[in-house]
């Protein structure tokens, strides 16, 4: 990939990398690192990005996705065995960047849940919430998931199901129906 | 869309991005930070064994006329042997014919048919050979459960997500069917926990008598929630927004009626509403003169 690529990739894809890094790590000190690390990976793996008519690039945000789900197993496998503090101790500003300035009660309401939901996703075990954000986030098929994360497509559509088993479970708990 | 899905989709639209200032940084640095070198970890390739996935089927230079149960029964030799003929892989890409393919290493560190993984979560592997002209085709089913799940959930799990791979096949050829739901009862034949048996033999019974089964919203709410687990069969003979209503046994204690629409996508059914059964809603359906199919 050239420098040209890389200005390309970022202007069209770059904030979904970085929300996709966002999500995963919770914070944006750690999301910072991860997009950094991840394109500085897609830098060195990515061939070429083609000249087509087909300017989404949704490939290679896919690709760079997987990159980056990669790249945040391993920080979590250094920080186990640094014994540092969990991931699900840091701060995660789940109530941030929902853009709406005027807020009616129903739409409190909605921005709670939608922060309880985020709160529960980001608490859920590594794998699942990979699944989840890929998923629902990043809108890809379930094929292209366990492409993706290189597992089978059986196991993508386990795991989201029990994530979203666990989250309903979570919701109902806090009395959401 | 489910509401559900819905929900957690928009929970997750956040308005976020990294600074410019970053994104000027990646730019500036990149190609000059220091390559990693990345040692590729070769998985130890059992035997001649290496398979190479072309989509979702896996076609092998097929090491042993035996058969891969053979093979994988042999090496796992000591290890907990839970049924049929699977074992742990690790894949990469690689080029082949101008496609990029996914290669498949059969490893045999861990040859193991159902692999404990992290996250106190366990993965079930399921390999079935489909011999064919000339290569042979291996199709690939798991699911993942989590350690503790109930034997329902086990069943089920197995049972749903192996057949989700499994009809995505569309093996209509009778010969490569029947080898399928040998090697499904085969398995089944190894298997020692009843949950994994019976969902595989199940599996191979509704397979075998075109019964395409499909679950509503599978498998979370067969287990988590209101008893939603519904099992019906295919009726996508029916022209394209015809409604229907079926009633089906869910299991001993449970039968359903739920009304049905035939849709285009995935061309599979559409679920609208279930009720429980009972014979005074029997009857007010069948008194409406609506298409009923009844599946007990």
């Amino acid at each position: 990939m050239t420098k040209h690529d890389l200005e390309k990739l970022i202007e069209i894809r770059g904030k979904d990398i970085y929300q996709f890094c966002y999500h995963l790590t919770g914070s944006r000190e750690d999301a910072d690192d991860l997009y950094q690390e991840t394109l500085y990976k897609a830098f060195e793996k990515i061939q070429k990005i083609e000249d087509s008519e087909d300017s989404s690039l949704i490939n290679e945000r896919n690709y760079c996705l997987g990159i980056a789900t990669r790249l945040y197993k391993n920080i979590i496998r250094k920080k186990i065995r640094r014994k540092e503090e969990s991931l699900d101790d840091e701060q995660f500003d789940f109530n941030s960047n929902l853009s709406s300035d005027f807020c009616t009660e129903k739409k409190v309401e909605e921005k709670e849940l939608y922060a309880l939901l985020r709160k529960s996703i980001h608490e859920l075990p590594i794998k699942q919430r990979q699944v989840v954000y890929l998923f629902y986030f990043a809108d890809m098929s379930l094929k292209d998931i366990g492409n993706c994360l290189r597992i089978p497509e059986g196991t993508v559509k386990s795991r989201l199901n029990t994530a979203k088993g666990s989250l309903k479970i979570k919701l109902e708990e806090k009395g959401y129906e | 869309m489910s509401k559900e899905d819905e929900m957690i989709q928009e929970a997750l639209k956040i308005d976020i991005n990294a600074s410019d200032e970053l994104n000027r940084k990646i730019i500036e640095n990149v190609g000059k930070k220091k390559s990693n070198v990345y040692i590729l970890r070769v998985a130890a390739i059992a035997a001649s064994f290496f398979a190479v996935v072309l989509g979702t089927g896996i076609i092998a230079n097929a090491a042993t006329d035996n058969g891969i149960i053979e093979y994988v029964k042999g090496v796992i030799d000591n290890r907990f042997y839970v049924f049929g003929n699977g074992c742990n892989t690790e894949t990469s890409f690689v080029e082949m014919d101008g496609q990029n393919v996914q290669q498949v290493d059969f490893k045999d560190d861990q040859v193991v048919f159902y692999n404990p993984i992290e996250d106190g979560e366990t993965e079930y592997s399921l390999y079935l050979k489909v011999k064919g002209d000339g290569t042979d085709d291996f199709i690939l089913l798991s699911a993942s459960v989590d350690e503790g799940a109930s034997t329902e959930e086990l069943y089920y799990t197995i049972k749903g997500c192996f057949w989700y791979t499994l009809k995505s096949q569309e093996f209509q050829d009778a010969d490569k069917k029947a080898q399928i739901i040998a090697g499904l009862r085969e398995a089944a034949g190894n298997a020692d926990i009843d949950a994994i048996k019976n969902a595989l033999n199940d599996l191979a019974d509704e397979y075998e008598g075109n019964r395409r089964v499909f679950f509503f919203n599978f498998p979370a709410e067969i287990y988590n929630t209101n008893e939603r687990a519904i099992v019906y069969e295919d009726i996508t003979d029916l022209p394209l927004g015809d409604s229907a209503i079926i009633v089906n046994t869910v299991n001993d204690e449970k039968t359903f009626i739920f009304e049905i629409t035939v849709t285009e996508n995935e061309n599979l059914i559409d679920y609208n509403s279930g009720n429980l059964y009972s014979d005074e809603y029997y009857q007010e359906l069948t008194d409406k003169n609506l298409p009923i199919y009844d599946l007990r």
